[in-house]
């Protein structure tokens, strides 16, 4: 670096030797790359999500097929039947199709409502931060499940949407929180001030100066957060609040539990379908941290 | 560009602190004044006060400042991004955070423009590309598309300039610009600052404690002392002729090459809590002239010479 800069009455127009410029993405896919951990995790995630999309045509059977009940995993069930005879690997591809949903789609929900609050919180500050973080601490001090109980029974209809929706309803004030003391200590930064002192307004401060800058921050805390969505999901299922049309993981797991003596498999391979997924988020969401970081050499 | 008793108060939990109290000062076009101060004496204050950009729990409760014959103080807030940047720009004590780390230098200089020039795309590329290349960073074309991190403390500053001076502001305020940077580059930028001067015909509000790094560039001077001004003349007047005991202590504390001398010249004491400043001159209890009045009553600014202002005393009878 050193070398490159010359005093400018030496050539100004030297040309520079450098690689071709790497768009962002790239570079970050670069950085990624580079560790093992992250690999094995975007390799699971990328895995369930074609495993999700493609469940119909991949799937050895379809999921409403009966053969003979409770089959030892074999060549013909690789994950065996269960107590109805329906082939476990196809039960868990088509559930990964909803539990990938919920999970992503529940997450970006609360994505957009705790950046919105946290943001604002933070940067404002005074009565705003003082209303809408005493909103927060109110859904965060309630018990999420006994609250997505009571939502979701209030509704006549248990569609898997309204289940994503109250999930992300209730699931953002962790993220709000910490957006907001990243706005705290971010607004301070002289380059806040310089963008001022260029006259900068404040939403534009907010959404193309300080955003960026903890974008890294959020894309982790979501991809951590897929699998809580995925699990709540599973936790309404199990408790019987689920959607009863689908057959998510959560369901699944339901309906092996009574087998778990005699049977292991119906409930042992959708649990580690679960378990697998929510590794696979966790270990990139971590690699995501490094490879975001501009500053983070390669 | 004129500041007339402007008053900028912090109210904070234990009182009132008078940052800047009755503070009045001028920039002429095309000059550039130096305000010079120890740490905590109001300096910035001044400069953040003429954007407009004092924060909680900070406000400017009184006087005025007249820039282009109007009121900055009256403008809406609105008015006021016109001015910041387009009008008034500024460049800061900390190069390196400066800069936003997650933009190229190039982008975040384009952005600038656009918000205060009508220029499409490629304009706008090609006017950062000439920015960049005014404040002397080599192969523009290549390093605008760096971040900052890529780039050294004086790079940055310079890109800096080149920020504050891609939509021809009339005024430059700049806090402390060398504070932070190696010697070497120090003088490097103060070089660029005073070609810059000519090249925009601009004028400028240089903060600093530093009268070595004034005098390369200032035309007057305006010593401040606890949210206060205490003697304002040109340049030459303050180094040959200083009237103020503190103006004085001041230009003494300075290491000379020439003058041998056992010690460095210290001003005993500290700078006075701004939240209750001693009653009369607030410089009389490190002052080593103060008599009996200086605790007593507060001395007005009057001018002893043509261009020459002192509060002080001494030279009120």
């Amino acid at each position: 670096m050193h070398r490159r800069f010359r005093k400018n009455s030496e050539k100004k127009n030297e040309k520079v030797h450098r690689p071709s410029r790497a768009t962002r993405l790239f570079i970050v896919w670069r950085k990624l790359r580079k560790s093992e951990l992250a690999i094995v995790g975007l390799s699971i995630v990328l895995f369930m999500s074609m495993v999700a999309l493609l469940s119909p045509i991949i799937a050895p059977y379809d999921p409403e097929w009966r053969g003979t009940a409770r089959q030892a995993p074999s060549m013909e069930h690789v994950l065996g039947t269960d107590n109805l005879g329906r082939d476990m690997l196809s039960l868990v591809m088509h559930g990964a199709r909803i539990s990938v949903y919920v999970g992503v789609a529940s997450v970006l929900i609360e994505v957009a409502i705790g950046v919105s609050i946290g943001m604002a919180a933070g940067y404002f500050g005074g009565i705003i931060d003082e209303i809408l973080m005493r909103i927060t601490d109110v859904i965060f001090t309630l018990p999420t499940l006994m609250m997505l109980l009571l939502a979701i029974s209030m509704f006549e209809v248990r569609g898997i949407h309204i289940i994503v929706l109250m999930i992300g309803a209730l699931g953002w004030p962790f993220l709000a929180r910490v957006v907001r003391s990243e706005y705290l200590s971010l607004r301070e930064e002289t380059y806040v001030e310089a963008a001022k002192s260029m006259g900068a307004t404040s939403w534009r401060i907010m959404v193309r100066h300080i955003l960026p800058n903890i974008l890294s921050v959020i894309i982790v805390l979501a991809t951590m957060d897929i699998p809580w969505a995925i699990l709540y999901e599973a936790t309404l299922t199990y408790l019987g609040f689920g959607d009863p049309m689908s057959s998510s993981w959560g369901v699944l797991l339901q309906r092996g539990y009574p087998h778990m003596q005699s049977a292991w498999w119906i409930m042992a391979f959708p649990g580690m379908a679960l378990l697998i997924t929510s590794l696979g988020f966790n270990l990139l969401g971590d690699g995501l941290r490094d490879a975001l970081d501009i500053k983070v050499r390669e | 560009m004129k500041i007339n008793g402007l008053k900028t108060y912090y109210y904070i939990a234990e009182g009132v602190v008078k940052a800047v109290d009755r503070v009045s000062m001028k920039i002429n076009e095309e000059e550039a004044l130096g305000v010079v101060g120890e740490s905590g004496c109001g300096k910035s204050t001044v400069a953040h006060s003429i954007l407009r950009l004092i924060r909680q729990p900070g406000k400017i409760v009184g006087g005025e400042i007249v820039f282009e014959g109007q009121n900055l103080l009256r403008k809406s807030e609105s008015e006021m991004r016109t001015i910041r940047g387009g009008r008034i720009a500024m460049v800061f004590q900390n190069p390196t955070s400066s800069l936003n780390p997650v933009f190229t230098v190039g982008s975040q200089i384009g952005e600038a423009i656009k918000l205060h020039q009508n220029v499409e795309k490629q304009g706008i590329k090609e006017k950062v590309i000439d920015m960049l290349g005014k404040v002397g960073i080599p192969s523009p074309k290549e390093r605008m598309k760096d971040y900052p991190h890529e780039y050294s403390g004086g790079m940055c500053q310079r890109a800096m300039m080149a920020m504050a001076l891609s939509c021809n502001p009339k005024l430059l305020i700049a806090d402390e610009p060398t504070t932070n940077l190696d010697v070497t580059i120090q003088a490097q930028i103060l070089d660029l600052i005073r070609a810059l001067r000519k090249e925009f015909s601009a004028s400028i509000l240089l903060i600093g404690h530093d009268f070595g790094v004034m005098s390369e560039l200032c035309d007057r001077i305006v010593v401040m002392y606890s949210g206060k001004v205490v003697e304002s003349a040109d340049l030459a007047t303050i180094f040959k002729e200083p009237q103020h005991p503190y103006t004085k202590a001041l230009l003494e504390s300075i290491p000379r090459i020439n003058i041998e001398k056992e010690r460095l010249h210290v001003i005993p004491g500290d700078v006075p809590e701004l939240i209750k400043p001693p009653p009369g001159c607030r410089f009389h209890p490190r002052c080593e002239q103060a008599m009996g009045i200086c605790s007593k009553e507060e001395p007005t600014i009057k001018e002893i010479k043509k261009g020459h202002e002192v509060a002080c005393f001494l030279y009120s009878q």
